[in-house]
């Protein structure tokens, strides 16, 4: 797919900040985070367990618990309306036709004693008015949409009854019940066998072509970034590291995170067994706590081109053209030796 | 946070067991209710020896107090041998056993007669009071935790938590006796005893669903809050749905599970707290029949009510197990 740099975006987060207010201290989850998500495209966020990318995608409709969770500045623009300004009951209106989610684990984001022929067709009957045998309609297209078999006797089955693909097909189903404009899979198939995971992105993909929603994809797998994204973003401590089109960044990364994160995964095409995990290279040392705004780059305890100025100043984002930025001092040097 | 059995009572927060048919089909499900019928067969049989081995315990000369103060040596003799007192206790066991399993509960001394009867009459009375309190527990103490939970460490939480935490701390019968002076003796608003009409059935009821109803408001509360935080409300939030609604579709189904299972075990509890209860209001129901009984020493009726109790605890309890596998879906089967 291909988009003019013109294309009003569909999503646009501004400078966004979230913190969780804890007994004796405050969790910096989400530092100034700015990106756009053009309509129909894929968007990637990537990075670390921890880093911020569920955090982030539930603040977009404030579907955090808050308390604790605090958005304590910036903007999300959808369709050029900023929902941070919008009262709880307009969000309502907008959670589901609007924006919607596909969890991670399927099992225990559908409700255990509710049949999941009404938990697929329930958004319908809120926002859509539909009668009881509208929506149950429309709950068996949404079936056979994303492919549940049996869509008829599995109208009336509970959510243990069936297996977790089957789970993740219900989530799905339920995410599109009211054609959301966008739609955003929170690691979709991170619970799943191997096996399915292909499938379920397959799903994923062939729905929104069809459809033309945009997505955004949480994943922290990059050869899924590689195959099913057109654009994406790398996280790291709440921050964005990078941004720009998938084949750039990982064909050129500019920060040396990003780096660090294609070095840790087989060589994409190559299969497992010729390379065991100890040919990777893991990213030393660990995930920082996140009690304070760090106050030099972020990364830079564990970059091994660190030099002062990171751990003095916060790195600006640069262009490295056509839409990538990187936000690093030493871009340039990033892959150099290789 | 309390763990969802918090505040269960005896019985509840041990039966692992419970998940047992969750795997497997109807086949299942049979044998597990089948092997529950056992045991309650084989309870009912120990307690029964139990109380018998325990009542010929009981220091005094049976034969003496029901003859009367003014009676003879002779007489009292002839009383002991004719009641079957001299026979060895095992000769006696046996007797009293054969006799149950034909549905002879001995003589009352007192009634000179079966005394079955006399307790099947005085049931209804009881069945009353039980059935109130469920009701008071089911209409209070739900809708009390629900409240709780949805306000979460704000005011109507610390006030419904606080009154919790009294009631659990009142003694039933005490409760009972300050709802007597003061909606009876003090204001005379509600009859202070004996069942005339409806309205007599408010006081001993309240007194007896107290306890219940705040372990109720407690546990709903415990279980509601942690249903809350649960992945499937954030699905549901996700929709669109605000926050009643998620209570009433979503969440309500998952809290009602387990805390109708407790109600119904504990309801086995308040067949004991009725006994207190109706002896202090004056309830004509079994219990306040079974401490007569006591008090006149007649025997045959007090072994029967205990055992009626026992039997009705055990009935109620294998109704509510299989009651728990219909309205749990898990425990279906597709
Ligand atoms: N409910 C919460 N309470 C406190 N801290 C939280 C909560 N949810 C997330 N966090 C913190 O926010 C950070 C980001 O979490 P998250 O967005 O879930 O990471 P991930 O990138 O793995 O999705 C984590 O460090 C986590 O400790
Ligand atoms: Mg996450």
């Amino acid at each position: 797919m291909t988009f003019s740099e013109t294309d009003s975006p569909l999503l646009e987060v501004r400078d966004l900040a979230v913190r969780f207010d804890m007994l004796r201290r405050t969790i910096h989850a989400v530092n100034g985070l700015s990106f756009k998500v053009r309509a129909g495209e894929t968007f990637a966020i990537v990075g670390e367990s921890g880093c911020g990318k569920s955090v982030t995608a539930l603040a977009l409709l404030k579907l955090l618990a808050m308390p604790p969770a605090r958005i304590s500045r910036g903007s999300v623009l959808f369709e050029g309306q900023d929902l941070m300004q919008l009262p709880e009951s307009k969000l309502r209106q907008l959670r589901g036709p609007a924006i919607s989610y596909v969890f991670q684990e399927p099992m225990s984001s559908l409700n255990p004693s509710m049949k999941i022929g009404r938990q697929i067709a329930e958004a319908c009957t809120l926002h859509y008015g539909m009668n009881r045998d509208e929506a149950l309609a429309r709950a068996r297209e949404l079936m056979e949409m994303v492919q549940l078999p049996d869509a008829e006797e599995r109208l009336s089955a509970y959510p243990h009854q069936l297996s977790g693909g089957m789970r993740q097909r219900t989530m799905i189903a339920i995410a599109l019940a009211c054609s959301p404009r966008l739609l955003v899979a929170d690691e979709p198939t991170t619970a799943l066998d191997v096996t399915i995971q292909a499938q379920i992105l397959d799903l994923l993909s062939d729905l929104q072509s069809k459809t033309g929603t945009g997505m955004i994809l949480i994943t922290h797998d990059l050869a899924v970034v590689a195959e099913y994204a057109d654009r994406m973003m790398v996280m790291y401590a709440g921050c964005k590291v990078e941004e720009g089109p998938v084949d750039e960044i990982l064909d050129q990364p500019r920060h040396p995170y990003t780096l660090g994160l294609l070095q840790a995964v087989p060589r994409l095409g190559s299969s497992l067994q010729e390379g065991p995990r100890r040919s990777l290279e893991e990213i030393k040392g660990v995930v920082p706590i996140l009690d304070a705004p760090s106050v030099g780059c972020p990364f830079a305890p564990r970059c091994s081109l660190a030099i002062d100025i990171c751990r003095r100043e916060m790195p600006r984002p640069a262009s490295y053209g056509n839409d990538h930025h990187a936000a690093c001092f030493r871009g340039e040097q990033v892959g150099a030796s290789d | 946070m309390e763990a969802p059995t918090d505040g269960a009572g005896a019985g509840f927060g041990t039966r692992r067991d419970w998940a047992l048919p969750a795997l497997a089909g109807p086949r299942a499900v049979f044998r597990f209710l089948g092997l529950r019928l056992l045991r309650a067969v084989a309870i009912a049989f120990a307690v029964v020896t139990i109380i018998f081995f325990l009542f010929s315990l009981v220091p005094g000369d049976q034969a003496a107090y029901l003859a009367g103060p003014g009676s003879t040596q002779a007489e009292i003799d002839n009383l002991r041998q004719s009641l079957g007192l001299n026979d060895p206790l095992l000769v006696q066991y046996a007797r009293h056993v054969t006799g149950l399993l034909r549905g002879d509960f001995g003589t009352s001394e007192v009634f000179r007669s079966d005394p079955l009867p006399f307790i099947l009459d005085r049931i209804p009375a009881t069945l009353a009071l039980t059935g109130a309190a469920i009701g008071l527990t089911i209409l209070i103490g739900i809708p009390a935790g629900l409240v709780s939970a949805m306000f979460h460490t704000r005011l109507p939480d610390l006030t419904i938590s606080f009154s919790v935490v009294a009631l659990l701390a009142v003694p039933n019968f005490w409760l009972g006796l300050l709802l007597l002076s003061l909606f009876s003796v003090q204001l005379g608003w509600l009859p202070s005893f004996g069942f005339s009409g409806p309205a007599s059935l408010i006081l001993p009821s309240l007194a007896l669903a107290a306890r219940l109803v705040a372990l109720v408001a407690r546990m709903t509360r415990g279980v509601t809050i942690d249903e809350l935080g649960k992945d499937y409300v954030r699905t549901a939030r996700s929709k669109g749905l605000g926050r009643t609604a998620i209570l009433m579709r979503h969440v309500l189904r998952n809290v009602m599970i387990p805390t109708l299972t407790v109600i119904g075990l504990q309801t086995g509890y308040l067949l004991g707290g009725s006994v207190v209860i109706e002896r202090l209001f004056a309830w004509p129901g079994i219990g306040d029949m079974m401490i007569n009984a006591i008090g006149q020493r007649d025997y045959a009726v007090a072994q029967a009510v205990t055992i009626l109790f026992v039997v009705a605890f055990l009935v109620i309890n294998l109704v509510v197990e299989l009651l728990y596998l219909l309205i749990n879906p898990r425990m279906r089967t597709a």
